[in-house]
């Protein structure tokens, strides 16, 4: 096994002194695609969060590790310049900011953390609109403000286009498939396939079974009251779509 | 003499709710000085200093004025011996751009301009506000005549020292007035614009402003309906750090005769600190049942959710700052701009606005 990408270490996280996950252990190899289903409130957004390092999802015990380093010491966009990326459940509506440039500033702020030259504007945008058309985002879409009046769908192809212009190390997708169309759920799943790479892992939170048909996960796990309660392979995912979450709730 | 110190401070209350002219011991105004009969088609600068009163080359050149200085000492003279206050009359005519630069004004200035737009003219005024050692008493009477056009741009490069602000405008039947204020506020800044509207007019105030901490501005824009089916807008939007000081009072007024008024009014404060203040107080007073009007006002702090969002895609967090700063001011000039014509802010005024640099 290659070495871990991700790896959640008895973490427990409190919202507003609120126990939400409690005890929670993962570990995502490094080229890895892993899925984490689980009844609504379990806490999967929660976990999420708390990768990303949201203020107000309080880290009350344990560890996060994002490349055999901790990432608790960094704040929100020290995570994301060491390579930690999050597909909200809910992308935000920024009006005043053009969703363009709000991605070139994305772009410049990252190399500028990591030391690295900025792409050159030809180049950036060459790529934006390559990607743009690969995941059929219109140029209109482009230019307007960050997911202003986009619709539900449209504000997932959206994140998709972020997730691949910023190429992550670790990506973690929340509902990233909710609201999207058959077409659109084939269109997003390739481009996440196309990024598949033994040094980029994925955390693909998800309700239906369906998205799994087209992002083929390695491993599967089962969230329920803040912790995995089973893990297994593809056909884990099949079995929840059949018999649901009653038996983990349960225990 | 104008004497600063003996404002009162930012944090009392009954000046803060007062009137200027009420609470200030207006002198009589005796002495004029005429800028010119004949601004035909100026696109004059009056720049406004320590020393004294003076018109830009470009000034006398285009307006072919009689140019002249008046020199600090004598001002302070006058207001020793007569207590009158300097004042300019300035005529616009056809479409005239004119600047008030006191951006080189040190010292302390009262002054009273009166200015008068002929008929149907289109004019515009680019104010620029005094340094931060400064201290301007300014009454600017405007008469806007019959289906004249007047954009006012009134725009602080840095933060003032203490400036009161009265502008009184008197708009004739199918006049428009359009007012876009860009403020970093000061140790002591109360700005109040006044319009009455006759009929058939249109008034629309914009202002912004971002107080960094011990800053100070009160802005207070009255909009008097006096006439049938006149429209007005106010439109305000603040930024107001810790230990600074915000006032917004925004009055419609709509008399018995202002049938088929519509005006609107809205405010959007940012508190970005603890310790930030803002007085809000939007008014409505209608004397007429055949009216559209409606206000607003939202106090908040900056979109947290946001700041999250932009900083999860590696956009540190002093930037994320500035760009949501940035839109929320660029969301004003881009409401004000169809108004405003080509008297707008630049994009670097527009970012030192933003980061409410000094
Ligand atoms: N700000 C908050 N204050 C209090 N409780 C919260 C807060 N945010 C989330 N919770 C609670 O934490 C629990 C986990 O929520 P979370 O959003 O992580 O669930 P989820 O697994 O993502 O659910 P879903 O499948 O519906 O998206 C829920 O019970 C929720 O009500
Ligand atoms: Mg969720």
């Amino acid at each position: 096994m290659s070495n871990p990408m991700l790896e959640v270490c008895d973490l427990a996280v409190e919202i507003g002194g609120k126990r939400i996950i409690n005890g929670m252990n993962l570990v995502v190899p490094a080229g890895e695609v892993h899925a984490i289903m689980g009844p609504n409130g379990a806490g999967k957004s929660t976990l999420s969060y708390a990768m990303a390092g949201r203020p107000g999802y309080d880290i009350v015990g344990g560890d996060i590790l994002l490349d055999g380093q901790s990432i608790l010491g960094l704040d929100v966009s020290e995570r994301a310049a060491a390579g930690m990326f999050l597909a909200l459940q809910y992308p935000v509506e920024i009006p005043g900011v053009a969703n363009m440039s709000f991605l070139k500033t994305a772009l410049e702020s990252l190399a500028k953390a990591r030391g690295q030259e900025k792409q050159a504007t030809v180049e950036f945008m060459r790529q934006v609109k390559a990607e743009a058309r690969a995941l059929q985002i219109s140029e209109d879409m482009l230019r307007r403000p960050l997911n202003v009046g986009f619709s539900g769908g449209e504000k997932k192809r959206n994140e998709a286009l972020q997730l691949a212009m910023l190429a992550p190390k670790m990506a973690v997708l929340d509902e990233t498939d909710s609201g999207l169309d058959i077409d659109a759920l084939k269109i997003v799943a390739e481009g996440v396939n196309r990024m598949r790479d033994p040094a980029r892992s994925f955390l693909v939170i998800t309700h239906y079974q369906r998205l799994l048909d087209y992002i083929v996960p390695d491993q599967v796990h089962v969230l329920a009251a803040g912790k995995i309660v089973a893990s297994g392979g593809a056909d884990l995912a099949r079995e929840l779509e059949e018999s649901g979450y009653a038996a983990y709730e349960a225990a | 003499m104008f004497d600063a110190s003996l404002l009162p401070g930012p944090r009392t209350e009954g000046w803060r709710h007062g009137k200027i002219s009420q609470l200030a011991d207006l002198p009589s105004f005796s002495q004029h000085w005429s800028v010119g009969d004949d601004l035909d088609s100026g696109h004059g600068r009056l720049l406004f200093a320590a020393d004294g009163l003076r018109m830009s080359q470009d000034m006398r050149s285009k307006c072919h004025l009689a140019p002249k200085m008046v020199h600090a000492e004598d001002v302070h003279a006058m207001l020793m011996n007569n207590k009158t206050v300097p004042q300019l009359d300035i005529f616009l005519g056809r479409s005239d751009d004119v600047t008030l630069d006191f951006s080189s004004l040190h010292g302390s200035l009262p002054l009273q301009l009166n200015i008068t737009l002929e008929d149907a003219s289109t004019s515009s005024i680019s104010f620029h506000g005094a340094a931060a050692d400064a201290s301007l008493w300014l009454r600017i009477n405007i008469q806007i005549a019959h289906g004249a056009s007047l954009k006012f741009l009134q725009h602080d490069g840095a933060a003032s020292g203490h400036r009161l602000f009265d502008m009184q405008v008197t708009q004739s039947a199918q006049s428009s007035f359009a007012f876009l204020s860009l403020s970093h506020g000061g140790r002591y800044v109360r700005d109040e614009i006044t319009c009455r509207l006759a009929s058939n007019c249109k008034a629309d105030l914009f202002a912004g402003h971002h107080l960094q901490s011990g800053r100070h501005r009160d802005l207070r824009f009255r909009v008097d309906h006096l006439g049938m089916q006149s429209t007005s807008n106010q439109d305000v939007r603040c930024v107001v750090h810790d230990r600074a000081v915000s006032g917004f009072d925004g009055l419609i007024h709509v008399s018995e005769a202002g049938a088929q008024t519509e005006a609107y009014q809205e405010s959007k404060v940012v508190l970005m600190e603890d310790g930030a203040l803002h007085h809000g107080k939007p008014e409505l007073e209608i004397f007429q049942d055949d009216v559209v009007c409606s206000h607003g006002a939202a106090i908040g702090q900056l979109d947290k959710d946001a700041l999250f969002y932009l900083m999860s895609r590696g956009i540190a967090e002093d930037d994320a700052r500035d760009m949501l700063l940035e839109a929320f001011f660029s969301g004003l000039v881009e409401s004000a701009t169809p108004f405003m014509g080509h008297v707008i802010p630049s994009n670097e005024d527009m970012l030192h606005l933003a980061r409410g640099a000094a």
